[in-house]
């Protein structure tokens, strides 16, 4: 099996339930998906339909009410959530809609924060984290804090965070929501770009069309079950 | 994990300054209070030992319970030279001790006789300084007394008239020998002004009919704190000896001052502790806020990699900061008062117009001057910082159960 044919995410009838008082709400109801290494694809759907929930699930942030997750062949869905985070720290890089980054920490400290948790020397972390924030166009934006970036170059931060402990997976739940579309388009590219270089599985949760149109992979959900799986041509 | 506390706890800069502001004034409060209740005791301890008559004290067996005159230290000389010899003794101060009556013309009250050798007593207490009629023993008199100046006024004395003890001798038979007033002393002190009579060694023995026998001897030490070690090692070299003797520590003597002390610490240690548990909710109630603020964060922090057990020790080393900068700052506030106090001293009597004298015992000295005795500190320190960890135990707690797709759902 070569490289691109090996599936790094197994979804096998996957249901998730919560109860909301006395009313039990289907989230996911049997849902059964396998992703490879490298793919670039995207969870769409209306809201509601289960994407952020299916997004958690895979990455340990949740667990299934039935069904099972495998990541590289492991089951993950009964980790508690000690083991849930090291699996998280070690394996998933996560970029969310917005509220991503550590009001407290500068452009730099945050994206580096994972390596930091990871133990990774001092030195090692700047070698890694400089030069992908330089490659984002943030160069001089290094030392600012989160509230003196604009949104675009706080997701651009946070793509650095998710990606420079060279992650298998990323997870991505509506990264391009609060940009304008423009700057959506530009971090797109980048991912894109990060996707093809270092063959990092990219999984985004998005109602954004163009995040639809540039993934090469498109997981329509409807009512917490895959509508259609397209594979999409560039 | 530091860095990110220390910026974490300057987040909400007024809150913080004044959670800090809390304790740094608390922890400076609770060292200025040791420092004082330190110097009030230890100056109780060093006029106890005064009051006492030494570090540790030799009476016949039997005689501390009863003060009964009929127990004696027959050859007290062996008893000296055998107790100067052992380590930390540097002096021993033979003493007649008598209760009986001082009489005049106009009539009687009781007092309290001690027969002295003046310049070994001053050792221990130089009391001439507080004569302010006469001299105190000097020498040179015949069969010479020194009266507290209560008593001095209840019998209408003056200086070189005759005063007729009356007590019981050795033998149990009332006894009357005649002094003469040579000295008037004010102390000030009710407990010496009203009973205190002094004579000298050889007059007190004489008018007893003792011969050489004393009632007590005084020992003094080079340190306080090895009292019983010595008076064991003393007890050991008299061997038998000490079936006819007691021995004891002037706390041993004076058990209700001790009692006093250690009443009163307790005491201070419970309004301290009470203080600083209302100090303590205070802060509770700022780390809970400050954990509930920042709910969909530590959501994120738990998403991206954080361990329930790292959130928690996070918010414990925010704790653990802002306990630290709190103490630095109220080290400096309570350094500077202990300082100053430590240097210049408080006047206790300006404060407040009362008797300092508990259980027969007053300070040597109504200026205090504060001490800080290490272990104290050390042990004042760490309560504070450990009461501000157990304050942000619950929130910390609290910090590694979230459920990080919960606490982003929740609050975004």
């Amino acid at each position: 099996m070569s490289e691109t044919d090996r599936t790094i995410i197994e979804v096998q009838d996957v249901t998730r339930t919560y109860n909301q008082g006395a009313v039990q709400v289907h989230a996911l109801r049997g849902i059964d998906l396998r992703i490879r290494q490298g793919e670039f694809s995207a969870l769409a759907g209306p809201s509601g339909s289960g994407k952020t929930t299916l997004l958690n699930l895979i990455g340990c942030l949740d667990h299934p009410t039935g069904g099972h997750i495998l990541i590289d062949g492991k089951p993950v869905t009964r980790l508690d959530r000690h083991a849930a985070a090291l699996y998280r720290l070690a394996r998933i890089g996560f970029v969310f809609q917005a509220y991503n980054l550590i009001p407290v920490l500068t452009a730099y400290e945050n994206a580096e924060f994972i390596l930091l948790l990871q133990g990774v020397a001092k030195e090692e972390r700047k070698k890694l984290v400089v030069p992908l924030l330089e490659r984002v166009g943030l160069a001089h934006e290094m030392n600012r804090k989160p509230h003196e970036l604009s949104g675009g170059q706080q997701q651009r931060v946070a793509i650095v965070r998710a990606i420079a402990s060279r992650p298998s997976i990323v997870l991505a739940d509506e990264p391009t929501a609060n940009l304008d579309a423009e700057t959506g388009a530009e971090l797109i590219d980048l991912m894109q770009q990060l996707n093809r270089e270092n063959r990092i599985t990219f999984l985004f949760a998005t109602h954004d069309t163009l995040v639809m149109k540039r993934a090469r992979r498109l997981i329509r959900l409807r009512s917490g079950r895959i509508h259609s799986d397209e594979v999409q041509e560039p | 994990m530091w860095k990110v506390a220390w910026r974490n706890i300057w987040r909400n800069r007024t809150r913080t300054v004044i959670s800090i502001t809390a304790i740094a004034l608390s922890y400076a409060t609770l060292l200025v209070s040791l420092g004082f209740a330190e110097a009030v005791y230890g100056q109780m301890e060093e006029s106890a030992v005064v009051v006492a008559g030494g570090n540790i004290l030799i009476h016949g067996t039997g005689y501390w319970a009863s003060q009964s005159g009929e127990f004696l230290i027959a050859d007290p000389d062996q008893v000296i030279e055998t107790a100067q010899q052992v380590p930390g003794v540097t002096h021993v101060v033979p003493r007649v001790i008598a209760l009986g009556l001082a009489s005049s013309p106009t009539g009687s009250t009781a007092i309290r006789l001690s027969g002295i050798d003046p310049a070994a007593e001053r050792l221990l207490q130089d009391l001439s300084p507080y004569v302010n009629q006469g001299t105190f023993l000097a020498g040179g008199e015949n069969d010479p007394l020194v009266l507290g100046r209560k008593i001095a006024e209840d019998l209408e004395l003056e200086l070189g008239d005759r005063v007729v003890i009356t007590a019981t001798d050795a033998d149990g038979e009332v006894t009357r020998a005649l002094f003469h007033l040579t000295g008037i002393l004010h102390t000030g002190l009710d407990s010496l002004d009203q009973v205190a009579a002094y004579t000298t060694l050889e007059a007190g023995q004489r008018a007893l009919g003792m011969g050489s026998s004393v009632t007590q001897l005084g020992i003094m030490l080079e340190r306080d704190s090895q009292r019983r070690i010595v008076r064991d090692q003393i007890r050991e070299r008299l061997g038998e000896r000490t079936a006819t003797l007691e021995l004891l520590t002037w706390d041993e003597a004076l058990p209700d001052l001790v009692g006093y002390i250690e009443i009163d610490r307790s005491f201070g240690i419970i309004y301290g502790v009470v203080a600083l548990i209302i100090v303590g909710f205070g802060i509770a109630n700022t780390f809970l806020m400050s954990v509930m603020e920042r709910i969909r964060e530590f959501g994120l922090l738990g998403a991206i990699g954080l361990t329930p057990r790292r959130a928690t020790r996070l918010v414990l080393i925010e704790a653990l900061c802002l306990g630290l900068a709190s103490l630095a700052i109220g080290l400096v506030i309570g350094g500077a008062i202990h300082t100053y106090f430590h240097t210049v001293g408080l006047d206790l009597a300006a404060l407040a117009d009362f008797d300092w004298e508990v259980s027969g015992v007053a300070l040597a000295d109504t200026v205090i001057y504060s001490r800080l005795n290490p272990v104290s500190w050390l042990v004042s320190s760490l309560t504070v910082l450990l009461l501000i960890l157990a304050t942000a135990l619950y929130p910390a707690w609290r910090a590694g159960r979230l459920e990080p797709a919960r606490a982003m759902r929740t609050f975004q």
